[in-house]
């Protein structure tokens, strides 16, 4: 730990203003990271593979609470970071992987609304992404005196021997057509269409001229075109990061969960025979998603065999080559080490400016402790929102001293979503009220800051 | 008249006193001579004399020979052993009798003729014998018996002395002889040793014949033998032989004298001389165990004496000395007192002291020979028969020497083959064991089968004593060689039928998948060797009933119940346990799981326990595996079942935290911040290429020059609405959003911020653009 490193204060009013509103931040992950060192060095490696034209699948499992989200979310920064594009979503019963009933066109389109960049983090980075290429295009026409039309199709065309990537091509010209054309309307029919916005054929036709959608039957090959496309518009590749994969193990048709699991093994051996190109795949679930031989993934033969640890890693080797990563519970100490990093980045990396001494550190976590039981670190949500509070009282008010505040400090608990009914996955079914980078729910997220008092 | 009156009234007051007293001292010397005489065998219809009347006994002679008047030699006879006499017709073959005029009584009290001595001259009715001794008196003497009675007594001595049926009075008239024999004359005149010799085995015939008829026989028969063998001897009377075994209720002056002598001498009691003290004193209750297997009972006495006193205990000399007499039957003899008596002889046999001592080795020889008595006592079993030795207590068993037993033995060690344990069918085992059901040994047949095999230095798993079941035909067994330097179990003890639970759960998940790997088995093995509340015998049988378990079709059935009476803590440790032998080859499979889902069940957890309990033992296991990180104390090292900390140690301990555990995150911690730094520092421009395109005024940072233009544009205005910023694009034949993420990309990449957000209207960060225009 660099304690002198300057943490930028665009990333410390980002990572404070987050976690105040009890929300994993998207930006300055890095400072607040507490260790898994081994994990997120395989993650790295996996990105790099990605940039490299290479493929990978990690299926993240943790229990509620032990911060999947937060490290999904921070693999994804890393991954922008490295120039990849990444997109994001969490499983719900109306988005699936496989269905017939077009919740796997509602996952691709939940993905690609949060297409992101390093420039755009926050999703909404489509256009970007089509402009960025459509701009090569035009710098090579030019070099070349070619017309873009031609260029295009000269770029996109092993693309085309893809499983939709004739009409994905065309789907491309038909932007820069409108484009070029100022036709304002072409322009996001293209963009609708690669969101996989078009529920049918008929108004695809008329509208781009192309014969197929992206619909439940080609989600993965399209996520696969969209992989190899970002290479095509300078990126170095794509990382889907999809979460909360217990909702297929919640899927109460035998068939239904059969089907979405054979697309995981798909990916899967996409992965392992190294045919899918600059694609990463990261898939967040419990250990019960994993682990029951009745509904989880142990579940689907196929899938079990290919996930089995490596044999020779026993007795206290480990091998983060499998394709598990698993992460432990947190600790206390866990978040006793995430305090210290939270009261870093208050100090902006100063440890001079500390607001609060170790023993604060202590003491707030005991009166944590005694007020909602071992929950302050097992879901420390609540815990972290409530420290972040007292930290800029802290700040605020100089002549405060922290032991006279503590007393006054409320700490909620917090529920796990995974156990309560399907129906609370419902919420974002239009796509928009949440953001995938949220964690999960608590009911009421106002009760965090009306919690603390002075 | 009055005075007459009162006179006659005064004598009746006189003389009814009188009678009375008279008549209680009747009733008092009847009931005196009846009560020892009820000794005597009932069956003899004719009263004993009665010997033993120490209250009127006042003038008998106490081998004091001054007031002694001797009758002349020439008045009587005694016909030696071997010599015949001829009395009244009737020829005594074997003499042993005096015979002639006149002999005087060893005691002058009761009769001045001794009653043995068979007067020549008196009538004898010989057609007419009373054999069945009808007119007998209490004390007879040949002098004054009837006719008919002398005809019949020297018609049985003419007869050999062998008619059973004789009046047991006529054999005590004879044994009179041999007792003035014996003590009075010996005293007196010389008797050689031979004629002694011959007078005892004499005794000993007319015991054998008449010893079982009247126990009263018996005693003085038996009493004077062992008086005259006391007075003989001239070594130390615990170099003798014991007596053989009279079941007296006293300790016998033989007994008396041997251990008086030892603690006189300072020397310690030894065992056979102490078996012989407790088996006749009269407070030692024996039971049947004793008195039935009175060999056995004597060899295991001698054996756990010697245990538990080494060559034996040793005893102060107290007061009391032992004396030692003999009241002769004869009425005409008086009672002798042993030489011996002199010689202060301490009685050690009264001390209460020595009796609880030993009392306690006696109960517990008698429990131990129990079973084999009750064995013996039924009639369909054979004594030599092996299930009988089943039952004898080990120390004896070692001690006999039986070719049935040798045999089984063999075939035993054949079995094993000179390993340490093997597989056998039951069948094979059933066979060799005489059981009523060839289908399976009964509770009973098993344990006595378990306890022969222990026996012979073997031990078979299932054992029912240690939670297995009954044999069964179909099926097998581990058996396996006992080490003769551990300790012999009989029952588990609490741990190891904890442990054996831990195990059957363990092993039912390790079988969960039909494979049993290899770092399974290892880890269980390891696990029993590991655990340090057993002792290396429990882990000898332990890791059997494991080889066992591995190999049998135990189920799971009847698991719930062993664990029932778990607490918590217990059960967090077992469930852990469990998952981890499923672990232990590196990979939990499908089957496992559902096993383990089975087994977490009957512990009566949440379903999804199992798998948040796999999950941690992943993790816990991978925490483990980091050199870098694992910074934990020595003595939080796993130890005994090598159990993961339970993850709920936190709720029972309180607020705590782990100081160890603290630095190795910040470590780890450190070691990702590095990582991550090494992704999102921010990156020095060093690329050289790109430096050179910086010197064409048109262009800025390698970006083209449509691109540059715009950096140009955005110098003029800060705030850009959108459709405004469109224009400019296509002015430079740009498409905006492409435009914007080349040129925030550039940003990232040389001052790791972007240069604008792409909103609407877009606002143009200054700081960067001015980094940008340099």
């Amino acid at each position: 730990m660099t304690k002198t490193q300057k943490i930028r204060s665009k990333d410390r009013d980002a990572i404070i203003q987050s976690l105040r509103a009890g929300v994993v931040p998207r930006k300055g992950l890095h400072h607040i990271q507490v260790g898994r060192s081994n994990e997120v060095s395989a993650l790295l490696k996996d990105i790099s593979r990605v940039t490299d034209e290479g493929s990978f699948i990690r299926f993240i499992i943790g229990e509620y609470g032990s911060g999947k989200t937060f490290f999904l979310n921070l693999i994804r920064s890393v991954a922008m970071e490295q120039k990849c594009v990444t997109v994001h979503a969490d499983l719900s019963p109306d988005r699936r992987l496989h269905a017939t009933g077009g919740q796997a066109r509602l996952l691709y389109a939940e993905l690609m609304r949060n297409l992101s960049t390093r420039t755009k983090p926050d999703g909404g980075a489509l256009p970007g992404v089509v402009e960025r290429f459509i701009s090569e295009v035009l710098k090579k026409s030019k070099e070349k005196n070619l017309s873009p039309d031609t260029v295009i199709r000269e770029k996109l065309e092993h693309l085309t021997e893809m499983v939709g990537g004739y009409d994905f091509a065309k789907v491309i010209e038909a932007y820069w057509k409108g484009y070029d054309t100022g036709d304002e309307a072409l322009k996001s029919d293209a963009i609708r269409w690669l969101r996989g916005e078009f529920s049918t054929k008929t108004d695809a036709k008329r509208a781009l001229d192309v014969r197929m959608i992206i619909d439940d039957a080609n989600f993965y090959n399209m996520l696969k075109l969209m992989a190899r496309f970002v290479r095509l518009a300078g990126f170095s590749g794509l990382v889907v990061c999809l979460d909360e994969l217990v909702n297929l193990y919640k899927l109460s048709n035998t068939q239904a969960r059969k089907s979405n699991y054979e697309e995981i093994l798909h990916m899967l051996n996409d992965s392992l025979q190294g045919t899918a190109y600059g694609l990463g795949i990261l898939l967040g679930g419990t250990p019960e998603f994993l682990y029951d031989t009745r509904r989880g993934l142990y579940s689907y033969e196929a899938l079990q065999s290919r996930l089995a640890e490596n044999t020779f890693a026993v007795n206290g080797l480990v091998d983060f080559t499998g394709p598990i990563i698993r992460l432990e519970n947190l600790s206390p100490e866990d978040l006793y080490v995430l305090l210290t990093k939270l009261r870093l980045v208050f100090a902006s990396g100063d440890s001079n400016a500390y607001l609060i001494p170790d023993e604060g550190l202590r003491a707030y976590m005991e009166h944590c402790h005694k007020q909602i039981g071992e929950a302050y670190f097992r879901t420390p949500r609540n815990t972290i929102v409530s420290f972040i509070n007292l930290l800029s009282v802290l700040e605020q008010n100089p002549s405060a001293n922290w032991q006279n505040l503590l007393g006054s400090v409320l700490v909620d608990k917090d529920s796990n979503p995974d156990f309560e009914g399907l129906e609370n996955n419902d919420i974002d079914s239009d796509g928009t009220s949440l953001s995938p980078a949220e964690m999960p729910t608590s009911s009421n997220p106002d009760d965090d800051l009306k919690s603390f008092k002075l | 008249m009055r005075s007459m009156g009162s006179f006659k009234e005064l004598l009746m007051k006189a003389i009814i006193p009188l009678f009375v007293i008279a008549a209680i001292l009747y009733f008092l010397i009847r009931s005196i001579r009846s009560n020892s005489n009820s000794n005597a065998d009932s069956s003899d219809k004719y009263k004993q004399p009665a010997y033993t009347i120490p209250e009127f006994n006042v003038n008998i002679s106490y081998g004091n020979s001054s007031n002694f008047v001797e009758s002349k030699p020439d008045e009587y006879k005694w016909i030696q052993p071997g010599e015949s006499v001829v009395v009244a017709g009737y020829t005594i073959p074997d003499g042993m009798v005096y015979v002639g005029k006149h002999l005087k009584s060893g005691s002058s009290y009761y009769h001045t003729e001794d009653p043995a001595l068979i007067k020549t001259y008196l009538i004898v009715s010989s057609n007419s014998p009373d054999r069945q001794g009808n007119n007998m008196d209490y004390w007879p003497s040949y002098s004054n018996i009837p006719p008919s009675s002398r005809a019949a007594y020297l018609e049985w001595l003419a007869g050999g002395k062998v008619d059973p049926e004789i009046n047991i009075g006529y054999v005590f008239l004879f044994f009179y002889g041999i007792e003035r024999r014996l003590l009075h004359d010996r005293k007196h005149y010389h008797v050689s040793n031979e004629e002694i010799r011959r007078l005892l085995d004499e005794i000993n015939v007319l015991l054998n014949i008449y010893g079982s008829k009247s126990g009263s026989f018996k005693h003085y028969a038996n009493s004077l033998m062992e008086y005259v063998y006391l007075s003989i001897t001239d070594s130390k009377f615990y170099d003798l032989e014991p007596p053989p075994i009279k079941y007296t209720y006293e300790v016998g002056p033989l007994v008396k004298l041997a251990l008086g002598q030892l603690a006189l001498e300072g020397k310690p009691l030894v065992a056979n001389w102490m078996y012989e003290y407790v088996i006749h004193h009269p407070e030692m209750y024996l039971k049947t165990p004793a008195r039935r297997c009175t060999e056995e009972f004597r060899k295991l006495f001698i054996i756990h004496y010697n245990n538990k006193f080494g060559d034996g205990i040793v005893v102060k000399p107290n007061k009391t000395n032992v004396t030692v007499s003999y009241r002769c039957a004869s009425s005409g003899m008086g009672e002798f007192e042993l030489a011996t008596n002199s010689l202060n002889i301490p009685d050690v046999s009264i001390l209460k002291t020595l009796l609880n001592k030993v009392k306690p080795i006696v109960n517990e020889c008698q429990d131990e020979l129990d079973k084999y008595s009750r064995w013996l006592g039924k009639k369909e079993n054979q004594e030599n028969s092996l299930i009988g030795y089943s039952f004898l207590p080990d120390i004896l068993f070692s001690t006999i020497e039986n070719k049935d037993v040798e045999e089984f033995k063999k075939w035993l060690s054949g079995l094993v083959n000179g390993g340490e344990s093997a597989i056998v069918s039951n069948m094979e085992l059933i066979k060799r064991w005489s059981v009523k059901n060839s289908e399976k040994m009964t509770k009973k047949e098993f344990l006595s089968f378990i306890s022969f095999l222990q026996k012979l230095g073997f031990g078979i798993e299932p054992d029912i004593r240690f939670d297995g079941g009954t044999l069964k035909a179909k099926g097998q067994s581990v058996l396996f060689k006992l080490n003769e330097y551990e300790e012999v179990l009989d029952s588990p003890s609490s741990h190891y039928s904890a442990k054996l639970v831990l195990l059957q759960f363990a092993v039912a998940v390790a079988k969960a998948d039909n494979v049993i790997a290899e770092g399974e088995q290892m880890m269980l093995i390891d696990s029993i060797e590991n655990t340090s509340k057993l002792n290396p015998a429990e882990k000898r049988r332990m890791k059997n009933s494991l080889t066992w378990l591995l190999k049998s079709d135990a189920s799971t059935q009847g698991l719930k119940k062993k664990v029932e009476s778990f607490d918590q803590k217990q059960k967090d440790q077992l469930a852990d346990y469990m998952v981890a032998i499923a672990g232990a080859d590196g990979f939990i499979s499908p089957e496992e799981v559902k096993m383990l889902s089975k087994l977490f069940k009957l512990l009566s957890y949440d379903e999804k326990q199992v798998y948040s309990s796999i999950h941690r033992y992943q993790t816990d296991m991978k925490d483990s595996s980091d050199e870098l990180v694992s910074v934990r104390p020595a003595d939080s090292v796993k130890s005994g079942f090598s159990i993961p900390k339970p993850s709920m140690a936190y709720e029972e301990e309180g607020f705590a935290l782990d100081r160890n555990k603290i630095a190795s995150k910040i470590k780890d911690t450190e070691r990702v911040s590095q990582l991550l730094q090494g992704v999102f520092a921010e990156e020095i421009p060093d690329e050289p290429e790109e430096i050179d395109i910086v010197g064409n005024e048109n262009t800025i940072h390698g970006l083209d020059e449509n691109h540059s233009a715009i950096l140009f544009a955005f110098q003029n205005q800060s705030l850009w609405p959108r459709s405004e910023f469109e224009k400019l694009a296509s002015q430079h034949e740009l498409m905006p959003d492409g435009a914007l993420e080349v040129i925030n990309e550039k940003a990232y990449e040389l001052f790791d911020d972007a240069l604008c957000e792409i909103e609407d209207p877009i606002e143009i960060n200054q700081e960067i653009l001015k980094e940008f225009l340099k």
